[in-house]
């Protein structure tokens, strides 16, 4: 659910993953989604680990088909989430794009 | 063996699509049939624990253990275990250990679940409940955490997509022979490798069904029955867990919990891998038969895409250990809360010589896997005659 105290608690988070370099541990590209996601379908997410060694989930976005391999380097960005939900609360998170 | 528990009876209802069950006529079934199969009275049962994923998201029923209780006009113990797609796996153990303590009785396991009720869309959403907040958040699914392992292992061990396909066409293959399967049919290599992408690398081939269905066994220390049935003793069913994120886990070729539930139920059990000759192991996806064998230690490391690519595990290999004779989850389909308990009663069936027309060689050992959610829950259960 995507309650608007849940979101607010997952944003304060959010904000110190935020600028965040670090290398494509692993990816894949989902075609059959929960349905908040799918309006979304395909899209990419990948697994990172952060250069101060967390791992973190993510979609990626912003990028060349190429660019979608392990290792490769990629940074944190603000973006949408999913569709809106149950309680109108448009949802931001951190997403990653591929590092230039 | 005499102080150790035993099946005594088998049960399951076949796996499919019925749109003319509810949870509960499932669930009913399967209590009926064991009962008949076991010749037992329901009056000889002294405790049901009962396996059960999605009945509060599918039917919006909780408190299963009354539900039970209505069926079969009883007042005895019902215990419901949730543990993902591990559910009845966990159950089992449990009246293992429930036993151990209570000498002279019978329990019956029963897995069920309703799966295709709701959408494809809501299906997802609700077995994504078995994956982390973090997971759910971006949008991962549950075949969407396994492809990210999928993806991992290809590329470190340098394999491709039909290495992973060679475990659904055999799969597919034993499932054949299996009258209680979702799907009886024979796929090929180019089948699996043109069948659309649910979560790239893995297909809807590589994937087990959403089915409908439930299983139950008998499971007794009372010698009156031991003597009188067809028996396999229970040498051992254990449990571990792990982080529910893939994220916070060190590895991620490896499911840790199956490597820890391994090692205690052989060391439990007193015997060596090479005297299992049959296994059913927890192949939701194709990637996860490949990471079972080598995470329960019988095969090394990396080399798991080669050996399922020589189909080694197949009932026509002619090799010592053959894998998921029932069809797995993927012929065999695969309601979530069941499995666990029909992969246990296959091990049975076929340890006791009566798997009919898929029936292997006589083996004196078996084992059976069980995974929940992408390896946070792991059992595996070593049963010999």
């Amino acid at each position: 659910m995507q309650s608007a105290v849940r979101v607010w608690r997952k944003q304060k988070k959010d904000k110190e993953r935020l600028g965040k370099k670090g290398v494509i541990l692993s990816w894949t590209e989902v075609f059959v989604s929960p349905l908040r996601f799918e309006t979304m379908t395909p899209y990419t997410i990948v697994l990172v680990e952060l250069e101060d060694q967390n791992r973190v989930y993510g979609q990626l976005v912003d990028f060349e088909k190429d660019q979608r391999t392990i290792g490769r380097e990629v940074v944190s960005v603000f973006r949408k989430m999913g569709a809106v939900g149950s309680e109108d609360v448009v949802e931001y998170g951190v997403k990653f794009k591929p590092h230039e | 063996m005499s102080t150790l528990n035993a099946i005594i009876g088998y049960y399951s209802t076949p796996f499919g699509e019925f749109w003319d069950k509810t949870l509960d006529d499932l669930i009913l079934d399967a209590f009926n049939g064991v009962l008949k199969e076991s010749k037992i009275e329901k009056n000889g049962i002294d405790a049901i624990f009962l396996g059960n994923m999605l009945g509060g998201v599918v039917e919006e029923s909780l408190l299963l253990s009354a539900h039970v209780a209505e069926l079969t006009d009883m007042h005895i113990p019902v215990y419901r275990i949730e543990a993902a797609c591990a559910s009845g796996g966990l159950a089992f153990q449990n009246a293992d250990v429930y036993l151990k303590s209570h000498p002279g009785s019978t329990v019956m396991v029963l897995g069920a679940e309703k799966m295709t009720d709701i959408s494809a869309g809501e299906i997802t959403r609700g077995l994504a409940s078995a994956a982390s907040d973090e997971e759910q958040t971006v949008g991962l699914t549950f075949p969407g955490v396994y492809a990210l392992l999928a993806q991992m292992y290809l590329e470190k061990y340098g394999y491709n997509e039909e290495h992973l396909a060679s475990i659904s066409v055999k799969n597919h293959a034993h499932g054949v022979l299996n009258e209680k399967a979702h799907f009886r049919r024979y796929v090929t290599i180019d089948n699996v490798l043109e069948s659309p992408y649910v979560a790239y690398p893995l297909k809807v081939l590589d994937s087990s069904p959403i089915s409908d269905g439930a299983a139950a066994v008998i499971l007794t220390n009372d010698h009156k029955y031991i003597t009188a049935s067809k028996a396999a003793h229970i040498l051992s069913s254990e449990t571990a867990t792990d982080s529910i994120s893939i994220a916070k886990r060190k590895q991620l070729d490896t499911l840790e919990a199956t490597v820890v539930a391994a090692q205690k139920a052989f060391t439990c059990a007193r015997i060596e891998r090479k005297d299992i000759n049959l296994m059913e192991v927890h192949d939701c996806f194709s990637i996860a038969e490949i990471l079972a064998l080598e995470d329960l230690g019988f095969w090394e490391k990396g080399k798991g895409g080669q050996h399922a690519r020589e189909m080694v595990t197949s009932r026509d290999s002619g090799s010592n250990l053959i894998v998921n004779t029932s069809g797995g989850l993927k012929a065999a389909g695969h309601p979530v809360g069941g499995t666990g308990i029909k992969q246990i009663g296959e091990v049975y069936l076929q340890l006791t010589g009566q798997a009919g027309e898929r029936q292997v060689k006589h083996h004196k050992f078996g084992l059976a896997h069980n995974v929940g959610g992408s390896g946070g829950v792991a059992v595996v259960t070593i049963l010999g005659v």
